[in-house]
């Protein structure tokens, strides 16, 4: 007989049967195991599974939201960059997010290079202007694009007027010699830096509005005088505190349209107590030449003069009286400027009100 | 006190087994049954020498597989230990609340008549006659050991985490086992 412990050390079979149980009495006994075992594990399931139905819903939600969520975000970054990049015109549905685009540039660009920023943005939206003048000209976005041109280029030329430490008092002084006009304060007073700052800024204006080409004077629509005010506001402000460009341009009004005639907002008063020497102002600018007003050519005499003008708003049409301390960082009145003189000469005293 | 991280081997099937009815996995549970149940009920009949108490047994520890699954923890050990070790210490509770006697301590005449009474087969019966015989002639720890290795088919591994000796003093012993195996039911 061979050994059956040889290999694997099990009971021979005959054997090993007595110690095998009946077959009956397995399957039944394994029915009513596995009855225990359910019914054990029947709560115990129910619990696991109604929580882990609940969490797993609940992370499911959770997940679907934030991956919906950063898709979203990556798609609107992604589109905005692109909207940025290419410069998307107006009528872009992706213009919005051009704008939000700049404005997250303007939001993380350190304070000494915002002007900059806000000077290019400013060429933008003349450029924006230029051409949806050019394609809708009764566009109504256009006074709003407008209104953004002049508060960009207020607060480009205010914005790089502060970093460079030159007051709005001194500033056309410095600006009036750095363009090489014999100004008779000669006072500069700034520092090489404050001046490239400025220049920086007044430079990409100019070039703005250099070869910006408006046609907003030739608009009839509703909208052409509000527009050109606020055009001509900003060019004025690139004019009076940059030099270096026509005042007028291709934005100057029509001398006395009716359209601007509005509220009292933004009224500017100008009282001279003596009559203006064009001479006092720097570099024996005249703010506004070429346009007539007849009180302004007689004036002889030498005293000071003084101008109130907080939020004064010329506009090249109507030559009056200007100084040095013409302030430019107020936004432009929608409903129009009054601008109210008063001067006093050998020959009299000459009062007006002109409203915009 | 940082707790050391034991590097886990994978599990044997038993295992892998218990710890999917851990889980609430009904196959499993079924498939551990169908694997466990003969070997328990051997162990038992060995040691009940009756055939009804080692099915009464047999369903119990089955039972209490079921509560104490749980407590398993298959990063401590093998499922098998564990599983024997709770059959042990059931066949001690069993013993002790019956006060019932332990196969060994049956008389002849008691067994071969339990024997004969439980088994319809006239082979079987003298079979078991002969088995008897052989047991009868074994000590306390050599039928022990006969149950857990033959019977129940634990590695020596197995066998030696639960009793506490070397598994080369349990080889040396499954060697007389076997000898005397062969020279009782041989003849």
């Amino acid at each position: 007989m061979t050994n059956p412990f040889s290999k694997n050390e099990k009971l021979p079979r005959r054997v090993k049967k007595l110690f095998t149980p009946d077959g009956d009495f397995t399957q039944k006994a394994k029915g009513r195991f596995l009855a225990t075992f359910d019914a054990a594990h029947a709560g115990a399931a129910a619990h696991r599974g109604t929580a882990a139905v609940h969490g797993s819903r609940f992370a499911l939600i959770i997940k679907i939201i934030a991956v919906g969520a950063a898709a979203f975000a990556i798609f609107i970054a992604s589109a905005s960059v692109y909207a940025d990049t290419t410069n998307v015109p107006i009528e872009s549905p992706l213009y919005p997010l051009k704008r939000l685009a700049e404005n997250v540039q303007l939001a993380v660009t350190p304070p000494a290079a915002k002007p900059q920023l806000e000077a290019t943005l400013a060429t933008r939206r003349a450029s924006e202007i230029n051409d949806l003048e050019a394609t809708h000209p009764t566009s109504t976005l256009l006074p709003t694009l407008a209104a953004d041109l002049n508060e960009d280029v207020t607060a480009s030329i205010n914005g790089a007027t502060a970093a460079g430490g030159i007051t709005a008092a001194t500033s056309s002084v410095e600006i009036g010699h750095a363009n090489g006009a014999t100004g008779t304060t000669g006072a500069n007073g700034s520092s090489g830096a404050k001046k490239s700052a400025l220049e920086s800024v007044c430079d990409t204006l100019r070039s703005a509005f250099g070869t910006a080409s408006a046609s907003a004077s030739t608009s009839a629509s509703a909208n052409g005088g509000i527009l050109r005010n606020l055009q001509t506001s900003a060019r004025i402000d690139v004019y009076t505190r940059c030099g270096g460009i026509s005042p007028q341009g291709s934005f100057a009004p029509a001398a006395g349209s009716g359209s601007n005639a509005g509220s009292g907002a933004g009224t500017s008063t100008a009282t001279s107590t003596t009559s203006a020497r064009r001479g006092a102002f720097p570099g024996g600018r005249r703010i506004f030449p070429g346009s007539g007003i007849p009180f302004n050519a007689s004036s002889t005499a030498s005293a000071s003069s003084t101008t109130s003008s907080s939020s004064t708003r010329i506009f090249p049409p109507f030559r009056t009286f200007a100084s040095s301390s013409i302030s430019t960082s107020t936004r432009m009145p929608r409903a129009g400027v009054h601008f109210s003189a008063s001067s006093t000469t050998s020959e009299g005293t000459l009062e007006g009100t002109i409203g915009l | 006190m940082a707790r050391t991280k034991t590097k886990q081997e994978p599990h044997d099937s038993l295992t892998a087994l218990a710890v999917r009815m851990k889980k609430g996995d009904r196959k499993a549970t079924a498939a551990l049954y169908d694997e466990l149940l003969p070997k328990a009920y051997g162990f038992f009949f060995t040691r009940t020498g009756r055939r009804e108490t080692a099915e009464d047994l047999s369903q119990d520890i089955f039972v209490k597989l079921v509560e104490k699954v749980s407590y398993f923890d298959e990063t401590r050990g093998r499922f098998v230990s564990w599983f024997w070790q709770m059959a042990r210490n059931m066949l001690i509770d069993h013993y002790r609340e019956k006060k019932e006697a332990a196969f060994s301590s049956f008389e002849e005449h008691e067994v071969e008549a339990m024997a004969v009474t439980e088994m319809p087969d006239i082979d079987d019966r003298l079979r078991y006659r002969e088995v008897q015989k052989f047991l009868a002639t074994m000590t306390e720890e050599e039928r022990e050991l006969f149950e857990l290795r033959f019977v129940a088919g634990l590695a020596y591994k197995d066998i030696a985490h639960m009793i506490g000796r070397s598994e080369g003093a349990l080889r040396v012993a499954t060697l007389r086992i076997k000898e005397k195996i062969q020279k009782e039911l041989k003849q």
